[in-house]
């Protein structure tokens, strides 16, 4: 009688210990990052029949579980990713943003200055001073342009660098969970599946959501306790307790890009979330293009005003020479060819021909060239600026063209003597004529880019807009993510969080209850003590 | 409804980045005076700043433009002035020289007085601007205008023309130019290198050349006259040419400077910073990120801890 007393007391002494521990385990992991709050699960022991009724025995520890919900987990680890997407563009985008438009880096007042010295000359052709203004600022134009062509080319590789961290931290985290899952299937099997490891289970999500993080995975789980993790759209990452490794490498026709491969697959294209994908669509839709519209920009003022510039004649009655290093038949940079060899090279600017902002790609299988702005099939080359001879081909292999991308990299100035400046229309050193200055200065006003549609004040003005507009974009996609993601949390940490309020109501709950315990301990003892001295 | 501790906090710490973020903002935009820090704040707006700074500094330019062939055409306009009362000396003199009342030593000083305006004229003719410019060559303006020389045994010298006939023109305003000089030639007359009857003779110098070798050899012609009469007309027509081209850079300068005006004050309501609003905004700012503060530390104080 006494004994089932001070076996039913103990029984709760031991449950009500676990339960402090539990509770102070809590309130030590209140800052443990994804740590899942846990409690103790009792229930009571076997009852046992007595003529007068069923006499309960106790409490017993039935589990200890974590506040774990698998939709509200998973929720997260979306909105991370989506989250992190933006997040990486916007940056990435507000630095070409704030660059651009400023006017102590950006081209508009460069270009402004330079034209505004052809003016001073076509007032004053026989000034050596302003002819060599004139040159100092073709000079600083082009130099400006080689300046922004650089900052773009810093942040292309600021890309390929967070893609290398970015990847390389990803196969850590995938190699970290396939060991977890190994972990978590021999633990569950040394609970015989009754008994879950939850610290180890929340280290696990903890590591899923910073793979999320990088890049949008899709997590199954394991009848047998582990998670399957796929990426993309369906490459698997993780399968129970082997990883694969992602790979970062040049891309095979593109010499200054990177592509992520997985498994021999190449999965840029396949990616829709996290930080890789945030970098790829930066450098795909905003680094790219600007860097062509920029390019674009550079050779069509050098073609056009080399163009004219070579009409005309200058001090001593020499035959204009082009000012600018980008003139027709200068060469196009081809890249792609292995064994077989393209060629191209700028025209002189005609009617009806105009330098496009994009890329070309030859597929000397098919003979076709693509641009590959709108991928549309060109058939008449010289209507895009440039000449192209494909006789040195090879079956099989594609050559990727750009006349506009290095253009602005390339830029830069030949004449350093003021004297050779062609401001005369009419040979024979004729100082006073101005008349090809005056055709020089009025090439700011004229449209000649962009099909006979655009100046260059205005095409420069367009990629400033697009460049901002899209930041926009991503700024307020960026926010609205984060409003999502700071919501998915808050209903995780609300489910699963620890409350140190109520860890403290909990003690004092599970301390009161130990104590009580304790006495009917005490009271077992002193009926035990009352039975002896009866019976003595 | 519950909520754990480390978001709670999180959520404060939140609050006050934000708050601490817009305030940062606004006090660069104050610091700038600029209303859009980026492009990405308004891009249409953006681009329309740059749109209208482009004009503004084309019309700026073409200021530049008008004061520099003003410059010009003005020295030219007194230097036609000056030729024009050279000439008319020249004429007055040669009318008494064709007095019949005076004899040939009065006649020979007439003659002389007569070369020596000729060759102040010349001297008119070969006028140079700041630049060593000469300023009716046309193109050729590093050429002297006119060239004379004697050589003996010709008593009359014989003139030159270096320039050419073309006119420089300056460009003052969209799709405007206007010639900032004339050549010599269509002022002085074309130079024949001599041979031509009085009358005829279509070069002002050549022909008062002809009129003083005729006062030496007391055998005067009239028809002297005519050739002054002719290029008279032609200087005058010429000043004339010349004033109404000033009045054009008068009038186009204004159009600029109204056209520039126009532009500055959209540029401004388009992207200047509206100060009253932006110190309100930075004032409401301020409360909201105190209040953010003193909340977060009152908050984290409370705690069952506490009490136990």
């Amino acid at each position: 009688m006494t004994i089932s007393i001070l076996d039913t007391a103990l029984s709760g002494l031991t449950a009500f210990r676990r339960s402090l521990e539990t509770t102070s385990n809590n309130i030590s992991n209140v800052n443990t990052e994804g740590y899942s709050r846990q409690r103790v699960e009792l229930s009571t022991r076997p009852e046992q029949y007595t003529g007068a009724g069923y006499l309960g025995t106790g409490v017993n520890i039935a589990d200890i579980t974590r506040s774990y919900d698998q939709f509200v987990t998973g929720q997260v680890r979306s909105s991370t990713s989506a989250f992190n997407d933006v997040d990486a563009y916007h940056t990435l985008a507000s630095q070409i943003d704030n660059m651009i438009a400023d006017e102590n880096t950006g081209l508009s007042p460069a270009m402004k200055s330079f034209f505004n010295s052809v003016n001073d000359v076509a007032n004053d052709p026989t000034s050596i001073p302003a002819r060599q203004v004139m040159l100092t600022e073709a000079d600083s134009t082009a130099k400006r342009f080689n300046t922004i062509s650089a900052r773009f080319d810093e942040l292309r590789n600021q890309v390929n660098a967070n893609l290398d961290t970015s990847v390389e931290a990803l196969n850590g985290y995938a190699k970290s969970v396939a060991d977890l899952n190994d972990k978590i299937v021999s633990e569950i099997g040394r609970a015989a599946g009754q008994h879950m490891p939850n610290d180890l289970l929340d280290q696990r999500d903890v590591l899923l959501n910073k793979i999320a993080e990088i890049v949008d995975v899709s997590v199954v789980p394991q009848s047998d306790g582990s998670v399957s993790v796929f990426v993309g759209q369906g490459q698997s990452l993780v399968m129970g307790k082997n990883a694969s490794t992602m790979v970062v490498k040049n891309s095979d026709v593109d010499p200054t890009a990177k592509d992520i491969v997985l498994s021999g697959q190449t999965i840029n294209s396949l990616l829709s979330g996290g930080e890789l994908y945030g970098n790829l669509r930066f450098r795909s839709e905003v680094l790219d293009p600007a860097q062509r519209q920029l390019g674009a920009l550079a050779a069509s003022l050098a073609l056009q005003f080399n163009d004219l510039h070579k009409q005309g004649y200058d001090l001593t009655g020499t035959q204009g020479l082009a000012l600018f290093n980008l003139d027709a038949g200068t060469s196009i940079p081809v890249s792609g060819g292995v064994n077989g060899i393209v060629t191209a090279s700028y025209r002189a600017p005609a009617a009806g021909e105009s330098l496009q902002a994009s890329d070309y790609l030859y597929d000397a299988t098919t003979g076709a060239l693509t641009r590959l702005s709108d991928n549309v099939v060109i058939t008449d080359v010289a209507a895009e600026g440039f000449d192209l001879d494909t006789s040195g081909v090879v079956a099989g292999e594609k050559y990727l063209i750009r006349p506009a991308f290095s253009a602005a990299q390339n830029i830069a100035t030949q004449i350093n003597n003021p004297k050779e400046i062609a401001a005369a229309k009419q040979p024979s050193g004729v100082p006073g004529d101005n008349s090809n200055a005056l055709a020089l200065a009025g090439l700011e006003t004229q449209t000649v880019m962009q099909n006979g549609t655009s100046t260059f004040s205005k095409v420069y003005g367009q990629m400033v807009a697009d460049i901002g507009s899209k930041t926009q974009a991503a700024l307020v996609s960026s926010g609205a993510q984060n409003a999502l993601l700071k919501q998915a949390t808050a209903a995780r940490e609300n489910l699963a969080g620890v409350n140190l309020d109520e860890e403290a109501a909990n003690l004092i709950k599970f301390q009161n209850s130990y104590q009580a315990a304790a006495q009917a301990v005490t009271v077992a003892k002193s009926l035990f003590d009352s039975l002896i001295g009866a019976v003595r | 409804m519950r909520i754990s501790t480390s978001w709670q906090h999180q959520l404060g710490v939140n609050s006050m980045l934000d708050q601490q973020a817009k305030m940062s903002a606004t006090q660069l935009k104050l610091a700038n005076d600029k209303k859009y820090l980026t492009p990405s704040e308004n891009p249409v707006a953006t681009t329309g700043l740059i749109n209208l700074e482009q004009t503004i500094k084309e019309n700026q330019q073409y200021q530049v433009n008008i004061g520099s062939a003003r410059q010009r055409l003005s020295l030219e306009e007194s230097s036609l002035r000056s030729a024009t009362d050279i000439l008319q000396s020249i004429r007055e003199l040669a009318v008494r020289g064709m007095n019949g009342s005076l004899n040939p030593e009065n006649r020979q000083q007439v003659a002389t007085e007569i070369d020596e305006l000729n060759k102040q004229l010349m001297s008119v003719a070969n006028t140079q601007n700041a630049n060593g410019e000469f300023i009716f060559s046309g193109y050729k303006s590093d050429q002297r205008t006119y060239t004379s020389s004697l050589t003996p045994p010709d008593t009359m010298p014989t003139y030159g023309y270096q320039g050419d006939i073309n006119q420089r023109s300056v460009a003052i305003g969209p799709n405007r130019q206007v010639a900032d000089g004339d050549s010599g030639e269509a002022v002085f007359g074309v130079v024949t290198g001599g041979g031509g009857a009085a009358g005829s003779i279509d070069n002002i110098f050549e022909a008062v050349s002809q009129l003083a070798s005729d006062l030496r050899n007391n055998t005067p012609n009239s028809a002297s006259l005519a050739d002054i009469d002719r290029t008279m007309v032609r200087i005058n027509t010429t000043d004339a040419s010349v004033g109404a081209r000033l009045k054009v850079l008068d009038s186009q300068e204004n159009i600029n400077a109204e056209s520039i005006l126009d532009h500055q004050t959209t540029a401004s309501a388009l992207g200047d910073l509206d100060y009253a609003e932006a110190l309100s905004k930075f004032n409401q700012q301020q409360v909201a990120l105190q209040a953010a503060q003193q909340t977060f530390t009152k908050v984290q104080g409370l705690s069952l801890f506490n009490y136990l």
